[in-house]
């Protein structure tokens, strides 16, 4: 009987660098020594996602009455609510509301706070989307419409900087086209996407035996493994017929250096948001929490009911503890509220409504509501993250910020009509939009392309120089491309479009 | 088609003859599958044989922090779960997640030791020989049991010595060898592949 080791990552890489390289056009990503480099420098990409389709027009690029030639029939503001600042390209519309559509409760929000200390990291890029179906929107903004062998922007910057990263490519929002694998096979095991379900409990599937009723020690455990794994096993006929499955080899794969890594940087400890407590009692069983707990807690306070709060925070600690170079995260669809604000009344206490039923999607129901609370959402995620990652030295003096991106992905845009002078309605889905992307990488405090502002509709620009041109529109694979250009991901070979103008220079 | 059934029909009069054939002698290395084709049992699954097995009730397995049930709540997806209510995962993951094995070990480590502690304090279904007196000889009535109760089917020589050489492995770096030893050989027939394959 011929035993099957179990090949560690490095060997994989080399493996399949070797099987790869040897094609003519190969991206350069592929060879070992560029992937020893990259991890040895890496950047970071965080993929927010604004499910259900988060309309630009309502966003940064909100447009005042004054401005468009029939404001009564396009979704546009009353001048008072739309702030702007003299150098910025961009705006934040403060508002009220009496309810959330058909939901009685009203709100208010204040975005311009955000984008006060936050419009010189933003850049905003506009495109022209191929699909208003939910799925395939969200997928094809990771993918660029399978732009690139069907491979995701989390595939891609894992691949090219998590060859040393115990999870480089963790995905927290499950159930959604934004977390949806590639299409690409030869995608290294390491670096395809890891779900985590909820972001509570998953820290404690990251070490075989601390933290149980009757703990093992380390040693222990390690006896028990190497008989199973280099005794045991090999000897039984199942493992010798199915010896070379795929699905074992996986397995083992899986057993060898990831387990090793996870387990031993303790990050069953380090990546636990959850504060000892009645409801979580780390401490009866042996397990201290994360010691940046507390700052994640502030920062995101709303951890223990609103899964967003609960990813950006578990999102944070992978970035900061190394164990990630990809994360993704964002609304759930789910109606979440604060019912400890409620008082045991029935009355729905203002912005009580953590998140919407259906996130960005609740627009159908009442566009104006939906679409001010889920950027208020998706804004104040990425300021606390900004905050915490600029906080934290990588090492060299710069801080973990100065390398992150932060790409606020979502399925398309909206109706842009309105019925006249309606102040809430219900919209439909749009192709026309634009994406945020905040981050010290790219140009900031900028617009590539332009709006229409009798229409609402969004234009093109430059992918070399970014002057807008009205008349153009930019395709799903210009901003995949631009994205992974600001990263400094390797495209050559790729036959994607070069978009110099979303990177900083 | 009489002579297609007469091998079978030799091969089960063979499987008759005399009792329980005990310990099987090793047999010679088979051939491997053409088709490879082992698929993972869905983590209830694996749950439900391993409760059957240690004679335990499912949501005794198991439990994250005293509260959580661990293939049902904690690590749902992780082992292959679906949750399609709540986060509309309505298929299992296509691939393991890097969790998982660690994830498996933590599960069987827990059922077997939850096993040991109801067999030291009471009446023993599994573990009573190395209870009551830790040899050899009980070891091997444990290991045998482990097999036929775990991965249904008659334990091999080869199954019995990897059990018992666990014991030498364990011997410098424990502290409560019997305790180790048992739940030790429980979790490697647990956690092996024949265990979460099929």
């Amino acid at each position: 009987m011929t035993k099957r080791h179990s090949p560690s990552r490095r060997q994989f890489v080399q493996g399949l660098a070797a099987l790869t390289g040897a094609t003519a056009g190969s991206s350069a990503l592929l060879q070992p020594s560029a992937l020893a480099q990259a991890s040895a420098d890496p950047k970071f990409l965080i993929v927010l996602c604004a499910g259900g389709g988060g309309s630009i027009i309502d966003g940064p690029l909100a447009i005042r009455a004054s401005e468009c030639a029939t404001p009564d029939l396009i979704n546009t503001f009353p001048d008072e609510l739309v702030k702007g600042w003299s150098d910025s390209p961009f705006r934040a519309v403060d508002q009220s509301g009496s309810d959330l559509g058909p939901i009685p409760a009203s709100f208010s929000v204040n975005p311009s706070e955000i984008m006060e200390r936050r419009r010189h990291e933003l850049m905003v890029a506009t495109w022209t989307r191929t699909s208003v179906n939910h799925a395939i929107g969200q997928r094809r903004a990771i993918t660029g419409n399978e732009a690139w062998k069907g491979r995701t922007l989390q595939e891609m910057v894992a691949w090219q900087y998590g060859a040393e990263a115990p999870i480089p490519n963790v995905h927290l929002l499950a159930g959604y086209g934004f977390s949806e694998p590639g299409t690409d096979n030869t995608l290294p095991l390491w670096a395809r996407g890891q779900l985590v379900a909820n972001p509570a409990t998953w820290p404690l599937s990251l070490d075989g035996a601390k933290g149980l009723k009757q703990p093992m020690s380390p040693e222990v455990l390690a006896a028990i493994r190497a008989q199973r794994n280099d005794v045991f096993e090999p000897g039984t006929r199942f493992q010798q017929v199915f010896d070379g499955s795929p699905r074992l080899v996986e397995w083992s794969e899986l057993r060898g250096t990831p387990q090793e890594r996870i387990e031993g940087l303790d990050l069953i400890n380090k990546l636990m948001v959850q504060p000892d407590s009645a409801d979580f009692p780390l401490a009866d069983f042996g397990l201290d929490g994360s010691p940046t707990g507390q700052a994640v807690r502030e920062a995101f306070p709303n951890y223990h009911i609103d899964p967003l709060h609960a990813q950006a925070a578990l999102a944070f600690l992978l970035l900061k503890y190394r164990v990630s170079v990809s994360v993704t995260l964002g609304p759930t669809a789910d109606f979440i509220y604060d019912d400890s604000a409620t008082g045991g009344s029935n009355i729905l206490p203002h912005n009580s409504v953590l998140n919407p039923p259906l996130a960005f999607d609740s627009s159908h129901q009442g566009h104006r509501p939906a679409q001010a609370v889920g950027w208020e959402k998706i804004l104040r995620a990425a300021d606390g993250l900004i905050t915490l990652l600029s906080n934290e030295d990588y090492g060299d003096g710069t801080s973990l910020w100065d390398r992150t991106l932060i790409y606020v992905a979502t399925d398309f845009g909206r109706e842009k009509h309105r019925p006249p002078g309606a102040l809430d309605w219900g919209s439909g889905h749009h192709l026309n939009n634009g994406v945020m992307v905040f981050s010290p990488l790219v140009p900031g405090n900028t617009l590539r392309g332009g709006i229409d502002r009798d229409t609402g509709l969004t234009y093109g620009f430059d992918p070399s120089t970014g002057d807008p041109e009205p008349g153009r529109e930019m395709e799903e694979a210009d901003i995949f491309s631009g994205l992974l250009g600001a990263l400094g991901v390797d495209t050559s070979g790729s036959g994607l479009p070069d978009v110099p103008a979303m990177r900083k220079a | 088609m009489l002579r297609s059934l007469l091998p079978i029909t030799l091969l089960a009069l063979a499987a008759c003859k005399g009792d329980d054939p005990g310990p099987a002698a090793t047999d010679p290395a088979p051939s491997t599958s053409r088709v490879q084709r082992a698929l993972p049992k869905p983590g209830e699954v694996w749950g439900r044989d391993l409760a059957t097995a240690l004679a335990l009730d499912e949501h005794e397995l198991c439990h994250e922090l005293g509260t959580a049930d661990c293939i049902r709540e904690a690590h749902r997806v992780t082992l292959g779960g679906v949750e399609a209510e709540r986060l509309g995962i309505d298929d299992p993951l296509e691939n393991a997640l890097v969790s998982a094995p660690i994830a498996i070990d933590r599960v069987a480590i827990s059922a077997c030791g939850e096993r040991f502690d109801r067999d030291k304090a009471g009446s023993p279904v599994l573990f009573g020989p190395v209870l009551d007196t830790d040899t050899p000889a009980s070891r091997q009535l444990v290991s045998e049991q482990l097999v036929r109760s775990v991965l249904a089917r008659h334990p091999t020589r080869s199954d019995l010595d990897a059990l018992e050489g666990l014991h030498a492995t364990l011997e410098p770096v424990s502290s409560d060898l019997v305790r180790d030893w048992a739940v030790g050989a429980c979790v490697v027939v647990a956690t092996s592949t024949e265990a979460l394959f099929y």
